[in-house]
């Protein structure tokens, strides 16, 4: 009896014990599960990475093109036949892929490449030629394909001249350093899904400032140039750059509806400042522009706001990313005469002004007299800005209402007006989404890439113009994550002593912490409210 | 005196009839509007079909994802049925298929009309529009393009598959075109500008201008049109009846240049290597050039390998003049 009372006892035991573990269990899972449906995430890139870009691409389906700026939602106006056709040239040109001589193009300069998934984007053959020495990339599209030409930066097929295509990648990971058979190392940053980065060096070996672009790669063992068998050239030691801290990381801006921003007023600018002054104040945030040196102007563009206008921009990105000379910047950076051929002409890129045309490139017409860079310049003007999702959901209306509430309008604000007088009626007196204050802000150690570009700081930043976000892949100058709550986080910075050994100064907290503290005290629906607002965007 | 101030009343009245008139066409004016926005996917490619009896034809790139159709028509003198275009266009859309065609003889506005046609596609987009009288203008699209008119004008430009264009009657205007072109009018001009797969281009009567073009051929059946070429990229063969022929290229290919009657005129850069064979029954062949030695008396013919030789050029004319420089 004993013993089947100790046996009674134990099973009540058990069962008690099981019972309990079973309670328990639910409560977890329950628990769990009920957290995880709360906890805010990111809800990735709009319409998935298969139905942009290089996913499309991958499937065999050209990239979309950028689209054409919509008629002036105040006035109807639309661009005239003129604008229209300089647009369409423009895509043309930014296109091109670039051959290294100046007669050394597969097809005539220009002109659509029959065969190619897209004509006028190639992948196989070259229909340009003025590719510098030392390069980024070898077409404007490269850099600028997500979620459309035009936009920012994504992946490409690596593979383009193959029957099965593989993954869309990073193109700076396989397809530019080795297209054409160029001899180029790839360094370890170039992540094969990760962002497209160029890099700035902070110093010199002498220790003064540098802060320009170093090139990635070169031309040389270039199999489509004859005329550059003994190109020479050396890439620089990244690697060892990359260990001494002395490596600067930048991804590409979207280049969609830059016209509009340029065509924003000093004033309305400033005038937004200062509406928001008192909240900016509460929260913690200054703000400035950057200005010209030259008329004292603002400057907005690019991720410290450092350039002018888009003319300056194309200038300056056919030079330093491809490494094409052009009236606004005629001297290349790489001047080792093995590696330009002994018929480049330098500037390359330039408006044709011979009266002969002696190789029939017709030139004589005015839409071909314009070099590249301009005509690129003029694709970006009359770009669309990026278009929210039509059909927001609730959540990300409501996320709309949040995002202004805990301060993130202050210095991303939603929207500015063009000026009232314009030679291009589509343009002028319109409304720009931007969701930027075109101004910089102290973002603290946390993002500080010690470069110094006019009035910008080491630790400032423009405030990055939200319109597209919902569609991007990287985020932050450095494209340090594809996480758009990582993105967020990454606002906050505490403030840091100086650093001597990497040539730190000391730094100040982030203008943006009072805002990511607000941000941080909502409820997780809250968050997510706003994550999805951002990715409706 | 009284006859003087009687006419000078008559003339104001008739004046004053006059103005009343004119405002009434005016005010009479109407605009009638028609505008459709349809989704379409980026997997496939657009294909438009359109087919109208008259108009101006208007497609260009737009945007990806959707096809705007917007349709404008103004009428003067008379008042529009306000379900004008209700009743006398059709939509249809399967897919990525688009078909627009006016239903004629339906809802016809009295009077004088205008009708503008815009459709705003995305670039992966084919087109074949038919038109009976009207302008085509088509821009900026993958193609291929195939635009036909009975009578009236075809633009087409940045298009970069190929691109066939006819009309009855008017002038093509052709340019950026990445594949072959075909161009054929009865009775108009032609200008293809940059198809560097090559052109073929004819008319009854008309001039034919070509620039920066693959191998090709030009054809000017009857009249006086005339042919000009600037920067052929392969073989050309042209040929006129009464018109002039004149070509300046650098040389990549052969050339064969003839006419009835007109002058045929051809530019190379210097130094280059070509084979001349030039015959004119009943005119001359002039030679203007430093690397060929010009013959002593007037010839009508005259066949020379040049520098060495290389691609060869055959002039044939019957009465003109050949002019080699």
């Amino acid at each position: 009896m004993k013993v089947v009372r100790v046996m009674k006892g134990s099973s009540f035991l058990s069962v008690v014990v099981i019972a309990g573990v079973l309670i328990l269990s639910c409560a977890w899972a329950f628990t769990r599960g009920f957290t995880q449906a709360l906890v805010p995430r990111d809800p990735g890139v709009r319409g998935g990475l298969a139905n942009t870009g290089g996913g499309l691409q991958q499937r065999g389906i050209p990239i979309p093109h950028p689209p054409l700026i919509s008629p002036n939602p105040t006035t109807g106006a639309t661009v005239n036949d003129n604008e229209r056709a300089s647009f369409v040239e423009g895509i043309n040109r930014a296109g091109q892929l670039e051959s290294t001589c100046d007669r050394c193009a597969d097809v005539t300069d220009g002109s659509p490449v029959p065969g190619e998934l897209d004509p006028v984007f190639p992948q196989v053959h070259t229909n340009s030629n003025g590719l510098g020495a030392r390069h980024n990339a070898d077409q404007c599209f490269i850099c600028h394909a997500h979620p459309v030409l035009g936009g920012s930066g994504g992946f490409i097929v690596p593979n383009p001249s193959d029957s099965v295509a593989e993954p869309a990648e990073n193109p700076q990971f396989r397809l530019i350093p080795h297209r054409f058979g160029r001899q180029n190392v790839v360094p370890a940053f170039e992540e094969q899904y990760g962002p497209i980065r160029e890099v700035r060096f902070k110093f010199k070996p002498d220790g003064t400032r540098d802060g320009g672009v170093h090139q990635l790669w070169t031309v040389r063992g270039s199999t489509n140039d004859p005329t550059i068998p003994n190109c020479a050239l050396t890439q620089p030691d990244f690697a060892a750059q990359f260990a001494a801290g002395n490596l600067s990381f930048r991804i590409p801006l979207q280049m969609l509806g830059l016209g509009l921003i340029e065509s924003i007023q000093d004033r309305e600018i400033l005038a937004h400042h200062e509406a928001t002054a008192a909240q900016q104040a509460r929260l913690g945030i200054a703000g400035h522009p950057n200005r010209s040196g030259n008329d004292g102007t603002i400057t907005r563009f690019g991720w410290k706001a450092q350039n002018k206008s888009i003319t300056i921009f194309a200038g300056e990105a056919y030079n330093v990313e491809m490494g094409i000379t052009n009236e606004a910047f005629p001297t290349p950076t790489e001047e080792d005469p093995g590696c330009q051929g002994p018929e480049k002409p330098q500037p390359n890129d330039v408006v044709r002004t011979a009266p002969d045309d002696t190789r029939n490139q017709a030139f004589n017409n005015p839409l071909h007299i314009l070099p590249d860079w301009q005509q690129f310049q003029l694709m970006m003007r009359f770009t669309d800005g990026p278009a929210p999702d039509p059909n927001p959901s609730a959540s990300a209306q409501r996320g709309r209402v949040v995002f202004e509430q805990i301060g993130c309008a202050a210095c991303h604000t939603p929207q500015m007006q063009t000026a009232p007088v314009m030679l291009s009626p589509v343009l002028q007196d319109r409304p720009v989404n931007l969701f930027s204050d075109l101004l910089l802000h102290h973002m603290g150690a946390n993002l500080a890439d010690n470069i110094l570009q006019g009035q910008a700081g080491p630790d400032e930043f423009r405030t990055t113009p939200l319109w597209g976000v919902g569609q991007r892949i990287f985020f932050m100058h450095d494209g340090r994550t594809s996480d758009l709550l990582e993105a967020i986080s990454a606002h906050f910075s505490n403030p840091a002593p100086p650093d001597p050994r990497h040539h730190d100064p000391a730094y100040p907290a982030s203008e943006a912490n009072g805002v990511i503290r607000n941000f941080n005290a909502l409820s997780n629906a809250d968050k997510q409210a706003v994550l999805d607002f951002l990715r409706s965007l | 005196m009284k006859v003087m101030r009687l006419i000078g009343r008559l003339s104001f009245l008739a004046v004053a009839i006059h103005l009343a008139a004119w405002a009434r066409a005016g005010f009479a004016q109407s605009v009638r509007e028609f505008h459709r926005t349809l989704p379409v996917t980026v997997s496939d490619p657009v294909t438009l079909e359109v087919q109208l009896s008259e108009g101006e034809l208007q497609i260009a790139y737009g945007r990806q994802e959707q096809v705007s159709i917007r349709a404008i028509a103004r009428t003067a003198g008379a008042k529009a049925d306000n379900e004008f275009f209700a009743t006398s266009l059709s939509v249809e859309q399967a897919g990525n298929h688009l078909r627009l065609r006016d239903l004629s003889g339906k809802g016809r506005v009295e009077g004088e009309s205008r009708i503008v046609y815009r459709i705003d596609v995305p670039y992966w987009t084919e087109v074949l529009s038919v038109m009976g009288d009207g302008k085509q203008t088509i821009t900026g699209v993958m193609g291929p393009v195939i635009a036909a008119t009975r009578k009236g004008d075809i633009k087409v430009c940045y298009v970069s598959k190929g691109v066939v264009a006819k009309t009855g009657l008017g002038n093509l205007d052709l340019e950026v075109i990445g594949e072959r072109v075909e161009a054929k009018t009865g009775n108009g001009n032609i200008s293809c500008i940059r198809a560097v797969q090559g052109v073929s281009a004819e008319t009854e009567d008309g001039d034919i201008v070509l620039v920066v073009v693959g191998p090709s051929n030009a054809t000017v059946k009857t009249g006086i049109g005339r042919i000009e070429v600037t920067g052929a990229k392969g073989s050309l063969l042209g040929s006129t009846v009464k018109g002039d022929l004149q070509v300046k290229a650098m040389l990549y290919d052969d050339w064969r240049l003839s006419s009835a009657s007109g002058n045929i005129r051809v530019e190379l850069p210097p130094a280059t290597r070509f084979e001349v064979d030039a015959t004119t029954n009943f005119g001359e062949v002039l030679i203007d050039r430093d690397d060929i030695e010009k013959p002593s008396t007037k010839v009508r013919y005259f066949q020379q390998k040049v520098n060495g030789g290389g691609k060869r050029i055959e002039v044939r004319t019957d009465s003109g003049k050949i002019v080699i420089r």
